[in-house]
């Protein structure tokens, strides 16, 4: 019944929303695809989900919160501080209550929902988000959020629900840092003290589910956590969550009857979903896959190199190869959908240009001529291969491919070798990936190129309050990166669920991080 | 028969050990490290040093294995650094599987083939021998990678009669489980079919031409009477050790299946293990895999004492 009138409730708000054409109710608006919802949430059923990657554990702070890694597990196990609107960034407070600055982005204070408590009974309060951050920051614990943790200084509890922190540098919109991130699940700091055998085999969160059973490669089964904070929800009684990399496999096990919702990246599984009459959920990220150009070593050390590679490539060929034309190709940074979207291509395809810069560099005696890095999946080989193809099309340019495993990737980047590998940028509102994807301060650069303008606008947009100011301020981040191409962008990432016809609520937030308590299932 | 069983275990003792050699020797040429992994795309040098070091992985190859060795024999694989699994709990998780897949394929692969065998060899060169030929060769020229998604797209996506993926425990009721193994259990067997029905048809062909043949049939014998009572066992010493070998690389040789079908087993563990550098875990897998095939291979070899009176009293004089 409580249930019903909160549905009730938020119904009425999202179409008073809606006519203000302004509605937040569904993270990424109505899936695609299938027949609209019908009537109110329907609590009970199992839910058969399909992930793309098994964690290697269950902390939190080495899970990863985005649609490719353990998002939907995440959420399930730990819940969520806070999400967004990964339309327009506006970040929704979960069992944070708030989290604020008032001294433009140099300290903040987070306010927890008072009496929230871990599914062992213990007290969720600022102590034990204080206890994760801190963990997630220490190298040791080999985080995937380790730079945006250190983005903190310091902390310290002020009382039982609040903590107060403060920044290495302003960062005003650090909230998107930390709900797109593991920084917003919290584990039991008790739980994680006892050890990661002792962990994994009963992980404590405050999220809608708990672990009843992992078999490791085989299943991860959850059920519903009883004291979970924002009851009648979860709606469903328990989920089985199982891993599949390819995403054929995933899209074939939905039409065979085989699960109810898979989590998928591929643009060109995704219309095959879509006709076989599967709702599909796309969060509409900026940025992009883009290949990083090594600006620290020849050839691309000369920016006549990156440009010439840039004009080479035709990226509708590109998606054709890879997604059979179903991608999105990313001719600009943001998409039209951002306050920072301009029209001006990053890059745009010039043979004739491509051609002349080719012809100047080999008559110089530095030829173009590199490796491309590419990863194991099928995405990656496919892209390096119509590289090479589309490129072998030029005089005085050749290219080399070197296939490497997911073991030497970490490596790779640590030591920036490589001349041309595929990284991804991606961001709701720029900050702070954008910064540490291109500044020339960042560890995660990965092109290496350092320009003193980008800096500058880099900072600026990472600073900045005033709108107009910041979307000034990407506007030369585009143009700087137009000029100089540090990376070239190839598509669209494509973070979205796949949800059978009697599936409902799916919602994303973030980078693609599926909500499992919103899930529900028609009879 | 005390001296030849001592040697052929001291034998096998021997090959395990290479082969644990072998494996560490591989992997130590193989670029990154399972610190690397661990620690992600966000360490730096100094953290992966640290970590290599905290985990022994800074020592002499050398060392590290005979650290390794030491703990085996004494029954400690000890325990991967990456997930804090212990090995001997991760085998004892995945063996169910893969040695189910393995057991099934081969039984099926059995009754098949030696059906086929018996109709082929009775009537060489006839239309139904050169179909079962033909049909042989189909087999044995299709590998998993390619019958697998032929299996699914057919059987499950189309007929809708098993699991497109995944993996059902005995525990959760007979029929999930079989429903989940049949489709790679066919897709392992259809290899091993071909290559037993054509060792056993060539070898019952033979069989049929010996003298005691023609003088059981001459003693009024029925043809099927002869076939399964005279000739079938004496044909079958070259099946039986083909099944023991491939029983033997079945339990760490289904691989692509495992991976086409998602399954839990003994392959996706070490694939994955390799692909992350997790040497520990790939050591003790590896050892384990040979163990259990230097010694199935052992057991055959010692079994056609029991099968073949004229190998027990070779042995005896």
């Amino acid at each position: 019944m409580i249930r019903n009138s909160r549905f009730r409730v938020l119904v009425t708000a999202c179409a008073a929303a809606l006519v203000l054409g302004a509605c937040s109710g569904t993270g990424t608006g109505p899936p695609t695809g299938g027949p609209e919802p019908t009537g109110d949430p329907v609590a009970g059923g199992t839910a058969r989900v399909l992930q793309i990657t098994e964690p290697r554990n269950l902390d939190p702070a080495t899970m990863g919160n985005s649609w490719a890694v353990n998002a939907f597990l995440g959420n399930a196990l730990y819940g969520t501080l806070m999400t967004d609107d990964p339309r327009t960034g506006a970040v929704r407070y979960k069992m944070a209550e708030s989290f604020t600055t008032d001294d433009g982005g140099a300290t903040f204070e987070l306010r927890l929902r008072p009496g929230l408590a871990f599914s062992d009974g213990s007290p969720l309060d600022a102590a034990a988000v204080k206890f994760n951050w801190d963990r997630t920051k220490d190298p040791a614990t080999g985080s995937t959020s380790v730079n945006e943790a250190s983005m903190i200084a310091s902390s310290e509890t002020v009382d039982a629900t609040t903590l107060k922190i403060t920044m290495v540098s302003p960062i005003p919109s650090y909230a998107q840092a930390v709900l797109s991130t593991t920084m917003n699940w919290i584990a039991s700091p008790a739980s994680l003290r006892k050890g990661a055998k002792t962990f994994d085999a009963a992980p404590v969160g405050a999220g809608p589910f708990t672990l009843e059973k992992w078999t490791r490669q085989n299943t991860i089964d959850l059920v519903r956590n009883p004291r979970y904070w924002d009851a009648p929800k979860p709606y469903l009684d328990r989920i089985t969550l199982r891993t599949s990399a390819d995403s054929v496999q995933r899209v074939n096990s939905m039409i065979s009857g085989g699960a109810d919702v898979a989590i998928d990246t591929n643009w060109r599984t995704l219309a095959k979903a879509r006709d076989a009459g599967f709702l599909t959920d796309t969060v509409p990220l900026n940025g992009g896959q883009y290949l990083a150009l090594n600006a620290r070593r020849a050839p691309f050390r000369d920016v006549r190199a990156r440009r010439a590679v840039a004009a080479a490539l035709d990226l509708r060929a590109l998606d054709i190869a890879v997604y059979n034309g179903r991608g999105k190709t990313a001719r600009t940074l943001f998409t039209e959908s951002s306050p920072f979207y301009s029209a001006e291509p990053l890059t745009k395809t010039d043979k004739e240009t491509a051609q002349r810069l080719f012809d100047e560099l080999a008559a110089e005696g530095e030829p173009v001529s590199f490796t491309f890095k590419a990863f194991a999946s099928p995405e990656a080989k496919t892209t390096a291969e119509s590289v090479q193809a589309q490129l072998s099309a030029f005089r005085n340019v050749d290219v080399e491919i070197d296939t490497v495993d997911s073991s030497e990737i970490a490596a790779l980047y640590t030591r920036n070798d490589f001349d041309m590998l595929i990284s991804s940028a991606l961001f709701v509102d720029p900050e702070p990936r954008l910064w540490s994807v291109f500044h020339g301060d960042s560890r995660l650069n990965r092109s290496g190129v350092d320009d003193e303008r980008l800096n500058a606008a880099l900072d600026a947009g990472r600073t900045e309050t005033d709108p107009e100011k910041r979307a000034a301020a990407y506007g030369t981040v585009q143009r700087r990166m137009a000029d100089l191409v540090p990376a070239i962008f190839v598509g669209r990432s494509a973070p979205s669920a796949v949800a059978a016809p009697n599936v409902h609520g799916v919602q994303q937030y973030g980078q693609g991080s599926l909500l499992p308590e919103e899930l529900w299932i028609q009879k | 028969m005390v001296f030849p069983v001592a040697r052929r275990i001291g034998r096998s003792a021997l090959v395990v050990l290479l082969v644990t050699m072998a494996v560490v020797a591989l992997l130590s040429l193989a670029p990154g490290s399972v610190a690397s992994v661990i620690l992600g795309e966000n360490a730096t040098p100094e953290s992966v040093a640290a970590l290599n070091a905290r985990l022994g992985l800074d020592q002499p190859l050398w060392s590290q294995y005979l650290d390794w060795l030491a703990r085996a024999v004494r029954g400690d694989l000890g325990s991967s650094p990456l997930t804090g699994q212990s090995v001997s709990a991760a085998i004892a998780e995945r063996l169910p599987v893969t040695l189910q897949l393995a057991v099934m394929a081969l039984v099926m692969a059995l009754i098949v083939s030696v059906l086929l065998a018996v109709v082929s060899a009775v009537r060489p060169g006839s239309p139904a021998d050169r179909g079962i030929n033909a049909v042989s060769s189909v087999f044995l020229s299709v590998p998993a990678f390619i019958a697998g998604p032929l299996l699914v797209y057919f059987l499950a996506l189309q007929l809708g009669w098993f699991p497109v993926m995944g993996w059902s425990p005995i525990g959760e009721g007979v029929g999930a489980n079989l429903r989940s193994a049949l489709l790679p259990a066919t897709a392992i067997a259809l290899t091993e079919i071909a290559s037993f029905h054509r060792l056993l048809r060539t070898d019952l062909i033979g069989t049929l031409g010996e003298d005691f043949v023609g003088a059981a049939r001459a003693k009024g014998m029925s043809r099927s009477y002869v076939m399964f009572r005279h000739a079938l066992r004496p044909s079958s010493f070259s099946l039986i050790t083909l099944a023991g070998i491939n029983l033997g690389r079945l339990i760490g040789g289904t691989v692509i299946v495992e991976s086409l079908f998602s399954l839990p087993g003994l392959g996706q563990l070490l694939a994955s293990s390799i692909t992350a550098r997790d040497v520990i875990m790939v050591q003790g897998v590896v050892a384990f895999i040979a163990v259990l095939y230097v010694g199935v291979n052992t057991l055959v070899d010692l079994s056609y004492r029991l099968i073949d009176p004229r190998i027990r009293k070779a042995a005896s004089v």
